[in-house]
């Protein structure tokens, strides 16, 4: 559904997105202000090493929220034969989250899930606002509990988006916190701050705006005649996992060349993102017939496209690897912390079932979290990723796109023990580099980004149905009724795309640490894919 | 002047020197003009005198200066000199002469005096990076990878010179090529006057501003769309074009006459030529008059040669030579092979809005932002918009790591040429003119638009 311009869009509705305002957000005594950032207004995200202390953690949480007039909405977390049994889809999305929890219990996976809120009054309240909720539990300086609970951050994908109808769009236009903000619209220099820079509906500003150009890195469609690559043939071939918005239609990816998976399975049938063969996710698919998310103007969704450039990166840099893109995040680019924390549950999972299956995981998204002492309190993501590097699997991280020191998670746990220590290798924070070698203006950057690699006006794979309303400049029809124009700023039809982002680095990396790991033949021991992840760093 | 014999060179410089003498002046002749008047025949082997444009093959076409007179001051235009020859009553000498054309290449971003700044709606926009101009890209892949064994396709490029790029660090485009007899050519051919025989390209034409030519680079790119399409493909490059684009028609004949020299010298030695330029005829009888330039074709043709010509951006129908070959009756008679007059597609199928049309343009191909090679040692005086230390915004003339977007027919051409050379391999190089034909024809057909109104490349 479109919303009409004059109130937020999509995914500010479909998460209940709030936006935490350091002016006027709650904090305890002498607390400092926190730092801005987006999260889901009635969610909590909680860790748990085992179900035991995951127990306690709820109903310790039960009885806290009770003194503030706030409840848990919907089924307990590890419930699956809940006396609820209406197969609407928040139901069949908790059923598979609670089989997916008790499974990583019993593999002694850490436990991450959503614990979700509502209001206790019958009458008219307020909505619930999680950041209070969560200052509440901070006050009783119980620290398991501070560690084990924490917001369900928005975290949204690194590519830079040319979006040529910003100036309408209401997040922009609409949004007190961009229009009206000194500090904002007077400032070329805004990256770093979630309002804008880490909002994809607004494409960069001052001095990385010029990136959302085509021709200065900005995503247009290219030409390419060259023949796909073709895999060597080698024993073994690497796997890599992306959580992405999917992978479309393109003739790289289709016989006679090798097809990029949409989709895992576990032993039990579940299926690891969106099941993409249901008919609400092929209406909505971003690399496909959801790719234009207004249809009245025909706009393209923001990251249409991301996930099949990232797997045509992949393709690029090692043939040989079997590309998996996962669909985790729509066109909007805009994913829920909880959502990813229960795919890397899955995938953790799938590992343990297949071991050695899967040697990277490709992660072009992250978040900036509220407070500097953050690491205490992205609990969920880093144990997940951590459990996940103990089973072989590397996760390639974007630095983002804010040209900011600021950390983004996840890419900020490359330097953060288990994966800050030397030979470790769980996670590498890529940045992004320019065409001639300097690094992209719009790159983060700072101690915590630990690798670099190509990632401004890259050329990569469009889906070849992707077709926005933009139209060319001049068309006309020749004597043989051709049609005759201008470029097609948003027509992907030849397949090929250029775009820029910290989002393409990631992949780019990846497929190099898969291209050396297949050179290795075999002897891919923890040693010697440590010895390749730091030969890759800076 | 262009004829194919002897007798017929000798009347028209005879016809020449008394129509230049009526007007004060004389010309400069070819050297083996010079020895056809002392009585001696041309051969192919004579070794051409230094700064003497003279055919190494047996043709007999040449560039001719003309002088004045001593004590006189000036010359008159050439065109007067070529209106007084065509009425000339002998009907062969009337038609061996012609203007020495300045062929430009066919792309966007400066350089054609006809595409630039016509101000006609939707053209210009090609030049600007990220709707055709040239810019620089990223890629990540691998190189293209050949796998053939046995002979391999072998293409002449008649641009600019190659710079070097990874792709061909194991084997260079080549400038030279020897003959049976042990001669080594090619060093005839360059793009710049020059007095002493050295090289003086220069990829920064205006100093003083540091300014990239508008055709820097453009030989490169070509180099790397035929190994695109045609990964095996071996390239020999004449430098026949400056960085500016220009090329005087009679530097063309010259590496044409090299060419079906070393084909007659050696059967089978190319398959394709891939000329990026073209001049518009000063009268619709040019065809019928001019043509060193189609002499040179035709027998190429016969030699197994397909030539490839951009069919020229400057949204006319006006036939654009050589590519307007493509209909001469003449390449239609059996046992040759003809000229590809190629248009350009955009990224989606659709033609190009710059690209030249009409019923002389039989094939397209894609021209538009493609993704090809740059020199790596490419990089203009321009700047990043925004710097600091070691981050910027992307530098538009820098080319250092090695891949461009650019746009054209002069670009639409080598992509067919190399799908050509590929499918010639496929079927092992038959000699035959019409089994290379055959190999051909399926390329010239241009695929329907399916019902979204675009092509799909494989």
């Amino acid at each position: 559904m479109t919303q009409p311009v004059s109130t937020p869009g999509d995914s500010f509705r479909r998460w209940d997105i709030r936006v935490l305002d350091p002016a006027t957000a709650i904090r305890q005594p002498a607390q400092a202000a926190p730092e801005v950032t987006a999260y889901r207004g009635n969610v909590l995200l909680i860790t748990a090493t085992d179900q035991a202390v995951a127990d306690a953690v709820i109903a310790a949480v039960d009885e806290i929220i009770a003194q503030l007039g706030v409840r848990r909405s919907g089924p307990a977390p590890f419930d699956v034969d809940g006396e609820s049994r209406e197969r609407d889809g928040r139901n069949l999305e908790h059923e598979r989250r609670a089989r997916l929890l008790r499974a990583a219990a019993q593999n002694g996976i850490p436990l991450v899930f959503p614990y979700f809120l509502e209001p206790a009054a019958e009458g008219p309240t307020q909505p619930v606002d999680a950041w209070t909720v969560l200052q509440a539990i901070r006050s009783r300086g119980d620290e398991v509990l501070d560690r084990a609970v924490g917001l369900d951050h928005l975290m949204v994908s690194a590519a830079i988006t040319g979006n040529p109808f910003v100036a309408g769009n209401p997040f922009v236009a609409g949004n007190p916190f961009v229009a009206g903000n000194p500090f904002v619209a007077g400032n070329p220099f805004v990256a770093g701050n979630p309002f804008v820079a880490g909002n994809p509906f607004v494409a960069g500003n001052g001095a990385t705006g010029t990136y959302g150009v085509a021709g200065l890195g900005g995503h247009g469609p290219v030409s390419v005649v060259l023949p796909a690559p073709r895999p060597r043939k080698v024993g073994r071939r690497p796997g890599v996992v992306v959580m992405d918005t999917g992978v479309g239609g393109h003739p790289w990816f289709s016989a006679p060349n090798e097809k990029v998976q949409r989709q895992l399975w576990l032993a039990d049938g579940t299926v690891l993102g969106t099941d993409v063969s249901k008919q609400t996710a092929i209406d909505t698919d971003p690399e496909s017939a959801g790719a234009v998310v207004d249809p009245m103007t025909g706009t393209l969704g923001s990251h249409a496209g991301h996930g099949t450039f990232i797997a045509g990166l992949l393709r690029q840099t090692c043939p040989e690897a079997q590309i998996t893109v996962l669909r985790i995040m729509g066109a909007d680019g805009v994913v829920a912390e909880d959502v990813l924390t229960t795919e890397l549950t899955a995938l953790a999972l799938h590992q343990r079932q297949n071991p050695g299956r899967t040697d990277a995981l490709v992660l072009s998204l992250g978040y900036y979290a509220e407070t500097a002492a953050d690491q205490d309190y992205t609990a969920g993501l880093h144990v997940l990723l951590a459990d996940l590097a103990a089973v072989g699997v590397t996760t390639f991280a974007a630095a983002g796109n804010d040209a900011t020191d600021r950390r983004s998670y996840p890419a900020a746990f490359a330097v953060q023990p288990p994966f800050g220590t030397v030979g470790a290798c769980g996670v590498v924070s890529v940045a992004a580099v320019n065409p001639d070698g300097t690094v992209a203006m719009f790159s983060n950057d700072g101690s915590w980004v630990t690798a670099q690699a190509p990632g401004a006006n890259v050329v990569s794979t469009a889906p070849i149905t992707t077709q926005g309303g933009l139209a060319a400049a001049g068309s006309v029809l020749d004597e043989r009724d051709r049609v005759r124009s201008t470029i097609d700023p948003d027509n992907y039809a030849g397949g090929f795309a250029t775009w820029s982002g910290t989002s393409f680095a990631a992949p780019v990396l990846a497929g190099r640490f898969l291209a050396a790991l297949t050179d290795l033949a075999g002897k891919d021991d923890a040693a010697n894919r440590a010895a390749i992840v730091q030969t890759l760093q800076r | 002047m262009s004829t194919q014999d002897a007798g017929t060179a000798l009347a028209v410089a005879a016809a020449l020197r008394e129509t230049l003498q009526r007007m004060e002046c004389d010309f400069d002749g070819p050297s083996w003009l010079a020895a056809q008047t002392t009585g001696t025949e041309p051969t192919t082997t004579s070794r051409p005198a230094p700064r003497s444009p003279a055919p190494a093959a047996p043709t007999f076409t040449s560039g001719i200066r003309i002088s004045p007179l001593p004590g006189r001051a000036g010359i008159p235009d050439p065109w007067t000199v070529l209106t007084e020859l065509r009425a000339h009553p002998d009907p062969d000498v009337a038609r061996s002469v012609g203007l020495n054309h300045v062929l430009s290449t066919a792309e966007q971003v400066g350089g054609n005096p006809f595409a630039i700044g016509h101000g006609r709606v939707g053209l210009d926009s090609y030049g600007v990076p990220g709707s055709g101009g040239r810019g620089p890209l990223t890629f990540v892949g691998p190189p293209p990878q050949g796998g053939l064994e046995g002979k391999r396709p072998r293409v002449v490029l008649l641009d600019t010179a190659v710079g070097e790029h990874p792709w061909f660090a194991a084997a260079p485009p080549t400038a030279r090529f020897s003959m049976s007899d042990g001669r080594v050519v090619g060093d005839q051919i360059h793009p710049y006057p020059r007095e002493d025989g050295a090289p003086t390209a220069d990829p920064i034409p205006d100093p003083m501003l540091g300014t990239l030519g508008t055709h820097t680079g453009h030989g490169t790119f070509i180099s790397g769309l035929l190994r695109q399409a045609c990964p095996d493909v071996q390239i020999v490059a004449l430098p026949v074009m400056g960085a500016d684009g220009m090329v005087p028609e009679h530097m063309l004949i010259r590496a044409l006459d090299l060419v079906l020299a070393k084909q007659l010298d050696c059967p089978g030695w190319a398959d394709a030529v891939v000329m990026s330029l073209g001049y518009y005829n000063e009268n619709p009888d040019d065809v019928a008059y001019s043509s060193g330039l189609k002499a040179l074709l035709v027998r190429l043709g016969r030699t197994g040669v397909v030539v490839f010509a951009a069919a020229g951006n400057d949204a006319t129908d006006r036939p654009s030579y050589p590519a307007a070959f493509a209909v001469d009756p003449e390449f239609a008679e059996p046992g040759i092979l003809p000229v590809v007059s190629v248009a350009a597609l955009n990224p989606d199928g659709t033609s190009a809005a710059f690209s030249n049309n009409g019923p002389w343009v039989t094939a397209a191909a894609p021209g538009v932002n493609l993704l090809s090679i740059a020199p790596t040692a490419l990089d203009g005086s321009g700047r990043p918009q925004v710097a600091v230390q070691d981050r910027a915004s992307i530098d538009l003339d820098s080319f250092r790591g090695g891949f461009a977007a650019w746009s054209g027919t002069s670009f639409a051409a080598p992509v067919l040429a190399g799908r050509y050379l590929r499918a010639l391999a496929d079927v092992r190089f038959p000699d035959q003119a019409q089994l290379r034909r055959a190999v051909l024809e399926p390329l010239l057909r241009r695929k329907p638009l399916p019902a979204n109104g675009s092509t799909v490349p494989r």
